[in-house]
């Protein structure tokens, strides 16, 4: 009996320390499923095509190198790519679809907001890290802990739209008008007159006009000139852009102009006119100009047969993100994976990015001016916390 | 054993439910296949409340997703704004979810009473004009009110519609439309259907019936709302477009509109067969649409068009009662028609 008793410790024991040593090491499966959802058919279809060959793009660089090497052990990744229609309730069903029946490791897209709030809930249930690309609305990360996004928010461009006019501008006096019946416009007015105090700077003239169909300026913009700013910040919606730059020269305010992402918008120096606008600088979120984006973008461009948009761009940098997430996780599994997105620290096409703690990215904004109806590449601006 | 013969339903019904349960418990539905079947009950609803405006009744509803915005926002305002119920216990939190429900049903039967009683009165397809407009003008509303989330939509709504709920509403709505359609009100929906002036002629109140008629359906579509947004625990004003109200158009005509069994297939199917089809990747709404084409080229009247399933037990006539000895007989059902038809000549 005394014999059997002794056996049974050392058998537990062996036991126990196997699991044990089991358990603290790194399990590597051989392959591994990324989901993403995306807008492959419906209203925003384009998108989905430019998501689908950012992901071409991502796989192609896989394949040559032969997978991904996780602790020196290539494995395989294989991409599952599920339509969501642009649809809430297909996105939801696509996201269980992913984590049911695919067993995805994590889930890149869908690109936009509401798509991305209705799967991101699956994924926050099931502990699946969920990286949006280009869903801007605040609210999607708000939805847990496992939901990230790739692009870089209204309030941070602010930010970034004050550190350039400080630094690079040597800008002292600013002034804003913005229209405050749109959370987008006056998110980024509060944000950059935070920004531009906070460095410093004076905020001569804060106008606020409301509501998109306002056509006349002047009284606004009187105050403005009689403050005699150095630059004036206009984050409106494109619409509004044209009339208010034109009212601004037909004013005389000579200030360098500044504008956002809503910019972003090919035929927008057109509309205001070429000598207008020449010179005015604005942020957006990627260019392919800069420098650190050149490889990207040729790779791209020569896979897909057309320059890569903000949208592929980012879909692009969230599968690294998810990659190199799963390349330095402690366990191979969702909350690891997780854990490891949150430590990123990455150099991709827009620059190098990390994450704040509410899972927004912390990481360059692009600078553009205006030279001859063309917006050119000029720097890339990290603020500074 | 008679009693069985003559109430297969009864034991039927809660039968499939407990298989449904138990597939669930076994895991053999996961929770895929359960958001899909669950989705699946929320379109069945719709389909069946829109089958009594423009199957039963033979009026035009095309903005039906408005009154399903309408529900699911009143009833998410409810559980999740004016009682926070998602820290309440299963009782109260239960209650207040199916009082929400019907609260948000009876919110929209209102906006159909309200926009029925002028519309109704007319002749023609202006009840089309008006729905659509109603849906149009309910998204407008949503996008500029901020307490339900503007154009942000409505987010972190508890999750309080379950499989036995949608379950037990689909049976109900089955239920109420059965009902409906073999009451007098129904038959009178039906007579203004085939012909408006005959029926005025044998004195059916006409506009009161159709409004009846709305009405009903407007609560349903409520209801429905109320399951969606308890299901999928977020809203958005753009999900309630007019690309909604037309899908249930859909689901109702490949089902077979004005049969209560084809709005009950055409919901069921064509919900789960864009899921189905999902391996096709980017050919999956080609297929979809193509099968759809296939449908309606070779069974205009849809799947189901002027037949029911006998357990319904119609009493109304010149509805062909399909059984399961039917469907499982099928080719010397066919046979004894054929031969039946010969006699006659």
């Amino acid at each position: 009996m005394k014999k059997f008793i002794t056996l049974l410790v050392v058998f537990c024991t062996l036991l126990g320390t196997c699991i044990g040593a089991v358990s603290a090491q790194k399990v590597i499966p051989d392959e591994l499923t990324i989901g993403m959802i995306s807008t492959i058919s419906g209203e925003q279809a384009l998108d989905g095509v430019n998501m689908t060959d950012a992901i071409r793009l991502v796989q192609k660089e896989l394949e040559e190198a032969g997978g991904l090497n996780v602790d020196g052990k290539m494995v395989k990744i294989k991409w599952q790519i599920e339509d969501c229609e642009a649809k809430p309730e297909i996105a939801v069903n696509a996201a269980q679809k992913l984590i049911e029946q695919d067993k995805v490791i994590a889930i890149v897209g869908p690109n936009n907001s509401s798509d991305t709030i209705a799967s991101a809930e699956i994924s926050q249930s099931a502990k699946i890290p969920h990286i949006t690309n280009t869903g801007t609305n605040e609210a999607v990360t708000k939805v847990g802990d496992y939901v990230f996004r790739a692009c870089i928010i209204d309030p941070f461009q602010g930010k970034v739209v004050a550190q350039f006019a400080y630094d690079d501008l040597n800008v002292r006096k600013a002034a804003v008008i913005y229209n405050n019946a749109d959370t987008y416009s006056a998110g980024l007015a509060k944000a950059f007159i935070d920004a531009f105090t906070h460095l410093g700077g004076e905020v001569v003239a804060n106008e606020a006009f409301s509501g998109a169909d306002v056509k006349d300026f002047s009284a606004q913009l009187t105050k403005i000139k009689n403050a005699n700013p150095e630059a004036v910040f206009v984050p409106t919606h494109h619409t509004n852009v044209p009339l208010i730059l034109q009212q601004i020269r037909g004013m005389g305010i000579e200030s360098t102009l500044l504008g956002c992402d809503s910019w972003d918008y090919a035929v927008l120096p057109e509309l205001v006119g070429l000598d207008i606008i020449e010179g005015a600088y604005y942020v957006t979120g990627f260019s392919p100009d800069a420098e650190t984006a050149k490889e990207f973008v040729d790779a791209f461009t020569e896979l897909a047969g057309y320059r890569p948009s903000f949208c592929s761009a980012m879909a692009y940098e969230a599968a690294h993100i998810v990659l190199n997430a799963i390349q330095n996780a402690e366990t191979i599994d969702g909350p690891g994976v997780r854990d490891a997105m949150m430590k990123t620290s990455l150099d991709l096409p827009s620059g190098h990015v990390t994450f704040d703690e509410n899972r927004n990215p912390i990481k360059a904004g692009v600078v553009l001016q205006v030279i001859d109806g063309v917006a050119q590449y000029v720097t890339s601006v990290t603020p500074a916390e | 054993m008679k009693w069985l013969k003559n109430n297969s339903e009864k034991v039927a019904i809660p039968l499939v439910f407990v298989a449904l349960w138990l597939l669930k418990y076994f895991g053999v539905i996961n929770n895929y296949l359960l958001q899909i079947l669950m989705l699946a009950g929320v379109n069945i609803i719709m389909t069946e409340s829109l089958n009594l405006v423009n199957g039963v009744t033979g009026q035009n509803s095309i903005g039906h997703a408005g009154f399903m915005a309408v529900g699911a926002y009143i009833s998410a305002l409810f559980t999740d704004i004016i009682f926070n119920v998602s820290d309440m216990p299963l009782i109260p939190q239960t209650a207040l979810f199916l009082l929400a429900t019907i609260i948000g049903g009876i919110i929209a039967a209102v906006f159909g009473y309200l926009i029925g009683m002028p519309t109704l009165r007319l002749r023609g397809d202006y009840l089309a004009i008006v729905t659509l407009g109603f849906g149009e003008v309910i998204r407008a509303i949503i996008r500029i009110t901020p307490f339900v989330g503007a154009a942000r939509g409505m987010m972190g709504i508890p999750k309080l519609a379950n499989l036995f709920w949608i379950y037990l509403f689909v049976i109900l709505a089955l239920y109420v439309c059965r009902n409906f359609i073999d009451s007098s009100y129904g038959r009178a929906c039906m007579a203004i259907r085939d012909n408006e002036i005959a029926a005025n002629t044998l004195g059916i109140n006409v506009s009161r019936y159709k409004i009846i008629a709305f009405v009903t359906s407007a609560f349903m579509a409520g209801v429905a709302g109320s399951m969606f947004a308890h299901t999928m625990r977020y809203l958005h004003p753009d999900i309630f477009s007019y690309i909604k109200s037309t899908d249930f158009l859909v689901y109702l005509y490949a089902g077979g509109v004005g049969s209560i069994s084809g709005a009950f297939l055409g919901g069921f199917v064509l919900t789960i067969l864009p899921e189905i089809l999902r391996f096709m990747q980017e050919w999956r709404l080609v297929i979809y649409g193509a099968l759809l084409l296939i449908i309606i080229l070779f069974r205009p009247q849809g799947l189901f068009g002027g037949k029911e399933f006998s357990w319904l037990k119609l009493k109304t006539g010149g509805i062909h009662q399909m059984g399961l000895k039917d469907l499982l007989g099928r080719k010397k059902m066919i046979k004894k028609e054929a031969s039946a038809e010969e006699t006659s000549q």
